[in-house]
């Protein structure tokens, strides 16, 4: 039997699809998943942790992880727990799962208002919401409520539906320039879209069809690219760059070895002696070597 | 064609004329090829050791370049 001071969360289906106290299984099953994926992208948001794709860490999924814990017939209403984890992770995973409940609450209230999204609502956050409320409809159901003991409870329905819907998942955007070296371009007509390698890493580049012969004749040289860049929340890395200039940057000049040694006139070693420098009264080879090394070493 | 890039200290062991043996059958019949790290460290050594530019000279002439 499970003790009532666990639950965290009652979830209140009500609509067509709930009458009698029943709930369809793909019901069920699309509100835990879209709980669960939204309450980790909150947890991956407010612990600054921008996951494009890929797996998850698993210490946020761990601390923000639920279970079903029971369903009470009559007004279908689930009961949603924190899940067992180690005890390592207790404190902290307690904090992070109360505050991203808590972000969740106040981000759910704030778009059924009509107001702002706030900061920690990610794009990946919005399409969480989006699934979560996709069943919302007169002939299936009209209204989950997710109450919380001790707290507010947050609502999702038609109207919430209607204004997310609203809601721009653009994050924050900025004129930037990136300088790296072009790589990946796909050029079908759909895509569009190449990738600028930096030193601070990759940037997943756009562009219109007016651009594509400039994408194309600068693949792999270093480059200069201007546009609106879609900022992650952080506001310092950029998620998509949408290319509106793009200018080849003058480098080095790279010939082949082959090309090098016949411009240089160097011919294969006959004589390993052929190397030996001719010192002469005077030299310093011990200042010379020790030059180098320490040079080599970053000491001068 | 077989090239060997030579690190600047090993290419300055064989240009007083050490270790020869240790590294001359890498090089034999390759032709030896030095980064413009290298030469810039080399003639780093030659200018600190107070070779003047003869000494510059000197290290030009064996070396393959790059």
């Amino acid at each position: 039997m499970q003790d009532d001071s666990e639950i965290l969360l009652s979830v209140h289906a009500e609509g067509p699809a709930a009458d009698g106290g029943r709930l369809p299984l793909a019901e069920i099953a699309r509100i835990a998943a879209g709980l669960q994926v939204t309450l980790e992208r909150v947890a991956l948001a407010l612990t600054g942790t921008y996951v494009a794709r890929g797996r998850r860490p698993r210490d946020v999924v761990e601390a923000v992880r639920l279970d079903l814990a029971g369903f009470r017939a009559g007004s279908a209403i689930i009961d949603v727990i924190r899940a067992d984890r180690p005890e390592a992770a207790e404190v902290e995973g307690d904090s992070l799962l109360a505050d991203s409940l808590r972000a969740l609450e106040d981000g759910i209230t704030a778009i059924r208002k009509g107001g702002d999204l706030p900061p920690y609502f990610t794009p990946q956050v919005v399409t969480g919401l989006r699934e979560l409320a996709g069943g919302i409809n007169v002939g299936n159901l009209t209204r989950i409520s997710f109450g919380r003991p001790g707290g507010q409870s947050f609502v999702i329905d038609s109207i919430f539906r209607d204004r997310l819907r609203k809601v721009s998942t653009l994050g924050p955007q900025t004129e930037a320039t990136v300088v790296g070296r072009l790589q990946m371009g796909d050029f079908s007509p759909a895509a569009l879209r190449c990738r600028i390698d930096t030193f601070a890493g990759s940037v997943l580049a756009d562009f219109g069809d007016e651009l594509r012969d400039s994408v194309l004749d600068a693949m792999d040289q270093m480059v200069m690219a201007t546009g609106i860049a879609d900022m992650q929340p952080d506001g310092s890395t950029v998620r998509v760059l949408h290319l509106s200039a793009l200018e080849r940057l003058p480098s080095a000049r790279t010939l082949p070895l082959a090309t090098l040694q016949r411009q240089q006139g160097v011919s294969p070693v006959s004589d390993i002696s052929d190397l030996r420098g001719h010192a002469e009264d005077g030299d310093d080879f011990g200042s010379f070597m020790e030059a180098i090394t320490s040079a080599r070493r970053g000491d001068k | 064609m077989k090239y060997v890039v030579v690190d600047t200290d090993v290419f300055s062991l064989l240009f007083r004329g050490q270790d020869v043996d240790l590294y001359g059958r890498h090089l034999e019949d390759a032709v030896p090829v030095l980064s413009f790290v290298s030469v810039a460290e080399l003639h780093y050594g030659a200018t600190y050791a107070g070779w003047g530019s003869e000494g510059s000279k000197r290290l030009r002439r064996p070396s393959a370049g790059t």
